[in-house]
């Protein structure tokens, strides 16, 4: 059946079919609830008659494969196999009807143990009535016969005792309470409390195991060890997803309710390669659980399916009235249908304080999976919605604050090639939404621009791709040349640089550039050189033609310029591309000299492709270096590997790099770096301090420093390293500096830097300073001066946002309340990319004890949906004025919004 | 442990009652002994029963499943004739083969198999003279002391199917066996179940039927011995849990009635959320925690057999169990005048609402404090009676 098939498809935790040692191996989690059974089971001689065990949860939740881990236990156990025989019962055990059937069940499989049993089955099957005592009395005499004890692990307990009647599971009782020959552990979907509603008197002397849904540790190592069967591949793409998009697997993990067998699914697609949004990752997911469900809808009785339909799509539990009003079925009839649900375990009823109960879809992903599947546009969104809410709630959204003071820093002089490649990275990133990219994008090129930088634009990655204007600058440059020959050759090699950067055949494009009016662009720039002095001229012409693959042309001007050495020729452009930052042309022509045997090449491709990322590459190239005893070998092997996060390769050759190639600065920035990531404090203080005694402006070695001094909370050393860096021609880091001070408590020395800050054009500043005082819940009314000049000066999101959180820690509510009215109106737009910002905003005035404006607002602005855990927080705080409304609230929300409510709690301490 | 009968080294001892009831057994009455689910009194008996004094042998037998007279007869003949008490017979110096016999073609009609015993005439019905019949074949030098257990259910069953005058008649038959003169030398009863059989039998109007037997209650533990069971548990955990002397006490202070099932039930609790949140040292808020987390989901089911046997009321007396305690969780506690003035409804006109209290009271629901009102034996049923059991209802 489809339920077994799906099952096959996930091997490597389908519990009663895979081997012992797979079993073993990947027997990861629910170790907690394992030690407790097993100690239970190791430590019972059954002398007396034992305790008898239900393990419950979810489907999927492991139940199967923990009462087979057991059941493998008590089998290798040397001790307790001499006498218990475990007895596993499949996860569908259709055959046992009755009491009766259970015992001729246990004599069958008794018979497959041993041949001692052979006679028991007949022994039963001869007895004149059906009668559960006797078959028992006669299993009992056999197992007093072999010395034996059994011990049954059956699944879905619950399932079986449906068939039995009041008087069997008396019976059964009976026996569990006096029999010292039989145990019984058991496993069940749902709760017995559900499915007895109070009627029968069995259960409550089983001990019950639940089973939870995994947190995020237990998630982990699950994916980690299912990694493991992959090989190293798989083991380096989970880490790698682990550690740069933790919010992605979490979001997915509580929308799944922390199940693991869709954890299994889950990982399968991770490791299928990148998917884009969490949101693709979880349709997958959903595609994939569909099997599963499907059937379980396909089960569903014809005049059930509406109802499940209706609830399924308002996601949120409703009442039986609400269901009838979007069904259009009578009240009366519902609640009949609903009963029969609830039987089925299809729904759960949620009890409220008035007499209507609310009706919810039980197992949650099977909601979500239901809204993806059969929901409409807008019912997908709700999940896309959340999906959201939880990735910016697990993520902290760290990427998009790095990228917003990222922003804010620009607004001064920072480092023009520290802030291309920072610009270059983030918008590489998955993470970063396009209006996000389009406004560091936006707000880079300004700056190259202002700071006189214009030329590396170039090299900064644009989120479209624009038009280039080469038709107009050539006819600008061709009338510059008319002008001024001389100076238009100087305009010319600068004009070289920058066109050869992004153009794919770079010298011929040069050439268009200087078209005339007759189209004869190389009489033209032959004319053009006549005017520069030989060498260049025939260097520059031999590559030219040499470019062009027309080497008979080339010759004589390389002739002249290196004696026709097309080797040196190749490193010559290798080196000139290398220098342009064409790094695609310099490659080439580093592997045509390697390819003419050149010596001392290696290296130079090995940097190449460093600059490339493409570190693999790097590597085999600098190993060859290496061999060939080239210089500065050892330095790309070691940056390479750095890249590739070898780290004890690259420590090892960052050592023989300094031995060889002598102290470098940046072998001993790399190592500092290295030790960095691995927190081995002591050792990246030593290297970054070497680094900077070579070089004492390596800015990013003093930044580090200053960072990691920062998070040492070592203030004063970090205020050193700051202090540095600002007597630095290029210091622009007002911002961190302040925070060090507001850190080590010096408003004095905050304030001060704060006007540097002004005087040197830094507007900003007041914005942050003030935003690190909040974030440090120190000097609350300097924290309202420093967000208001910030607002008089430039208003916009960032400011906004502070201003309304720091006039809330100041208890201003009129003024706050103002705030956020302006925020909300001016800035609801941006919601999708500062989901974060309206999180935090409202979960402030939530610790402020605003309910009802927050209320006001989620409705006013139809909020309710789109911020639903912000919502259901919002009414667990609100219970006396809706007492029902958190009722609805999906187990799938539970830890979400009582980590928003514990960080409301948090707040309302810390910001009083 | 939680939920079961225990024995041996995880049984701890409750010495008082163990005492009382050696008295009561000595001074050769019938005992009947009453207490609610889960305070622990089957673990009791048997515990007597597998460490009894010398001059006593123990049979252990659970009636629930029988709902008529002959079932009842037949489950403790079989009990008798069945290897596991013959073994132990056996070991005594004044048994034999031959008085081993003489027991098992003692019961007119009855033959032993391996599956249990057969009946030559399938019409057969067994009654007391049978059970009395089986008795008497057994000849030894000690006291044999029958333990029933879920014996009110056993009542009740027979009079639900056969009416009051089959429940008249099996009682009867009951006290012919406890009153007869040659067995009283060589057999005592001790009759045991959870719901109380003298308010059944009270109701029933058969009160007279059972007076003879004496009725014995078991206690909760004194606030030292709790200490001690909790100090035990702890001990046996293999999870590294300690808890301050005012952690211990602050988890009793929460139990309030203090069996030891429901001690075990927030440890269980505790020792749960210590582990998953990897807490070594538990503190007083962990065990306020704990016992929060006693009313989530997965404990629930814990408690629900408090609701759950109301349902043997009928539909009024349940409806006014119901009512009465769900006041009595509201108030804290009820005065005799709120109870009065709740009887005084309309809908409880012909119910017999001081039955219904009698059961509540004899259950462990509720107990008359020094002011005379009724509150929640333990804190954790009120606080779990407030919070669901009233929408489950």
């Amino acid at each position: 059946m489809q339920l077994d098939d799906y099952k096959e498809g996930i091997k490597l935790y389908n519990p009663q079919s895979t081997s012992a040692q797979m079993l073993k191996n990947n027997f990861v989690i629910r170790l907690h609830e394992y030690r407790k059974l097993w100690r239970a089971i190791e430590q019972a001689d059954m002398t007396n008659p034992e305790q008898h065990f239900i393990v419950q949860g979810v489907r999927g939740a492991g139940k199967t494969t923990l009462l087979s881990r057991l059941a493998l236990a008590v089998e290798e156990d040397e001790n307790l196999s001499k006498w218990l025989i475990p007895v596993v019962f499949k996860e569908e055990e259709y055959g046992i009807t009755s009491l009766f059937t259970l015992w001729e069940r246990v004599a069958e499989e008794l018979d497959n143990h041993s041949n001692t049993y052979s006679g028991l089955l007949d022994d039963i099957d001869a007895l004149e009535e059906t009668d559960p005592k006797q078959a028992v009395n006669l299993l009992n005499s056999y197992l007093r016969k072999n010395h034996n004890k059994i011990i049954l692990f059956i699944d879905n307990l619950v399932e079986l005792f449906q068939n039995f009647n009041t008087r069997e599971e008396e019976t059964l009782r009976e026996v569990l309470i006096t029999n010292n020959n039989i145990r019984l552990i058991g496993g069940s979907a749902v709760s017995l409390e559900a499915f007895y509603d109070n009627k029968a008197p069995f259960y409550q002397f089983f001990n019950i195991i639940t089973l939870k849904g995994l947190k995020s540790k237990d998630t982990i190592a699950l994916l980690k060890k299912l990694s493991e069967h992959g090989g190293p591949e798989e083991q380096q793409k989970l880490d790698n997803l682990l550690k740069n998009e933790p919010g992605r697997i979490e979001s997915i993990r509580r929308l799944t309710g922390g199940i693991p067998r869709t954890l299994v699914i889950l990982f399968h697609i991770l490791m299928d390669g990148p998917k884009g949004s969490t949101f693709k990752l979880l349709e997958e997911t959903v595609d994939q659980t569909t099997p599963l469900y499907k059937h379980r809808m396909d089960d569903l009785a014809k005049q059930h399916r509406p109802i499940v339909n209706a609830i399924a799509l308002n996601w949120d539990a409703m009442s039986a009235k609400e269901i009838a009003e979007k069904t259009r079925i009578p009240s009366k009839q519902i609640s009949a249908q609903l009963g029969q649900l609830e039987k089925q375990w299809i729904i759960e009823k949620i009890p409220t304080s008035t007499k209507n109960n609310l009706y919810a879809l039980k197992e949650r992903f099977f909601n979500i999976w239901y809204l993806m599947r059969y929901g409409r546009r807008r019912d997908k969104k709700k999940v896309i919605w959340l999906t959201r809410f939880f990735e910016v709630w697990c993520s902290g959204d760290e990427l998009k604050l790095r990228s917003q003071s990222f922003i804010q820093q620009l607004d001064h002089r920072a480092h023009p090639k520290a802030a291309l490649t920072f610009a270059n990275a983030l918008m590489c990133s998955d993470l970063l939404g396009h209006g996000d990219k389009k406004q560091v994008f936006d707000s880079t090129a300004e700056f190259l621009e202002k700071s006189g930088n214009k030329k590396l634009m170039r090299e900064l990655f644009d989120v479209e791709v624009t038009d280039g204007e080469s038709g107009n600058e050539a006819d600008g440059l061709y009338k510059q040349w008319s002008d001024d020959p001389r100076l238009f050759l100087v305009k010319l090699k600068e004009r070289l640089v920058v066109v050869l950067k992004d153009s794919k055949e770079p010298l011929k494009s040069v050439l268009s550039l200087l078209k005339d009016e007759n189209n004869n662009s190389l009489s033209v720039t032959r004319d053009l050189l006549q005017h520069t002095d030989t060498y260049n001229k025939n260097l520059l012409l031999g590559c030219i033609y040499y470019d062009l693959g027309l080497y008979q042309d080339a010759k004589p001007f390389l002739n002249d310029a290196l004696n026709n050495n097309e080797l040196l020729v190749s490193q010559l452009l290798g080196d000139i591309y290398y220098d342009l930052g064409n790094y695609s042309q310099s490659e080439i022509n580093y592997l045509r000299a390697i390819e003419l045997n050149a010596q001392g090449c290696h290296s130079l491709l090995a940097k190449t492709y460093i600059q490339i990322e493409k570190y693999q590459q790097a590597e085999k190239y600098a190993r060859q270096a290496v061999e060939y005893k080239e210089s500065f070998a050892n330095y790309m092997l070691a940056a390479s590997l750095y890249y590739q996060e070898k780290f004890d390769d690259a420590l090892n050759s960052s050592l023989i790099s300094l031995e060889i190639d002598g102290e470098q600065p940046y072998i001993n920035h790399i190592m500092g770096h290295i030790f960095n990531i691995r927190r081995d404090v002591e050792k990246t203080e030593i290297y970054l301090l070497k680094a900077l005694a070579l070089d004492s402006e390596y800015q990013s070695a003093n930044e580090v420093l200053a960072e990691l001094y920062s998070s040492q909370e070592r203030y004063l050393e970090a205020k050193a390293c700051f202090e540095k860096l600002k007597n630095l021609e290029k210091f622009d880091d007002y911002a961190s500096l302040a925070k060090v001070y507001i850190k080590l408590a010096d408003i004095e020395a905050t304030e001060i830097t704060v006007r540097n800050a002004q005087a040197a054009g830094h507007i900003q500043i007041f914005n942050e300073v003030s935003w690190y005082c909040f974030e440090d819940n120190i000097y609350k009314e300097h924290a309202l001066k420093y967000s208001t000049k910030a607002q008089t000066l430039k208003q916009n999101i960032d400011s906004l946002h502070t201003h309304t959180a720091i006039l809330l820690w100041n208890n201003k509510f009129e003024a706050a309340t103002t705030s956020m009215n302006q925020f909300l109106t001016d800035h609801i737009t941006e919601l999708e990319e500062r989901e974060a910002d309206f999180i935090q905003l409202f979960t402030l005035f939530l610790a402020k004890g605003q309910t009802n404006l927050v209320d006001t607002w989620l409705k006013q602005y139809q909020l309710t949906e789109r911020l639903k855990p912000l919502y259901y927080a919002l009414m667990s705080l609100m219970r006396d004025k809706y007492p029902n409304e958190i009722l609805r609230m999906g187990a799938e929300l539970k830890e979400t919004v009582d980590e928003i409510l514990q960080r409301i709690e948090q707040w309302a301490e810390d910001y009083k | 442990m939680t939920g079961q009968v225990v024995y041996g080294k995880k049984y701890f001892p409750r010495t008082k009652d163990e005492n009382k009831i050696w008295r009561r057994l000595k001074k050769g009455s019938h005992l009947l002994v009453l207490a609610p689910r889960r305070v622990g009194k089957t673990s009791l008996l048997r515990n007597i029963e597998l460490n009894p004094k010398d001059d006593y042998v123990f049979l252990y037998s659970i009636v629930q499943s029988c709902s008529t007279e002959h079932e009842y007869y037949k489950t403790i003949i079989e009990n008798l004739l069945q290897s596991e008490f013959t073994t132990r017979l056996s070991k005594l110096k004044s048994w034999s083969q031959d008085k081993f016999d003489s027991l098992t073609s003692s019961v007119k009609g009855v033959k032993l198999a391996e599956a249990g015993i057969t009946f030559e005439n399938k019409d057969r019905v067994l009654d007391h003279t049978d059970l009395k019949a089986a008795l008497q074949a057994i000849d030894i030098d000690k006291k044999l002391i029958l333990v029933v257990d879920e014996f009110p259910d056993v009542l009740e069953k027979v009079n639900n199917q056969g009416g009051h005058k089959a429940a008249e008649a099996f009682l009867s038959g009951c006290r012919t066996l406890w009153q007869d003169p040659l067995l009283d030398q060589k057999v005592q009863f001790i009759f045991t179940g959870s719901i109380g059989l003298d308010t059944l039998v009270n109701k029933l109007n058969l009160s007279d039927l059972i007076n003879a037997l004496i009725t014995t209650s078991v206690d909760p533990l004194s606030n030292a011995q709790a200490i001690e069971f909790l100090d035990i548990i702890i001990q046996n955990s293999e999870e590294e849990i300690t808890l301050s002397d005012d952690a211990k006490q602050h988890l009793l202070n929460k139990v309030g009635w203090l069996m030891p099932y429901y001690i075990e039930l927030l440890w269980i609790s505790l020792e749960d959320y210590c582990c998953e949140e990897e807490i070594t040292q538990a503190t007083i808020e962990q065990v306020d925690k704990a016992y929060e987390a006693l009313f989530e989901q997965g404990y629930r089911s814990y408690f629900i057999h408090w609701a759950e046997r109301l349902e043997r009321l009928e539909t009024t007396e349940r409806q006014f169990a119901q009512q009465l305690l769900t006041k009595v969780s509201e108030q804290g506690s009820v005065s005799p005048q709120d109870i009065h003035n709740l009887k005084q409804d309309s809908q409880f006109e012909s119910t017999h609402c001081h039955y219904v209290c009698d059961c509540l009271e004899h259950d462990g629901y509720l107990f008359l404090n020094s002011d005379k009102r009724f509150q929640f034996t333990s804190p954790m049923l009120k606080q779990w009676w407030g919070r669901y059991a009233t929408r489950r209802l």
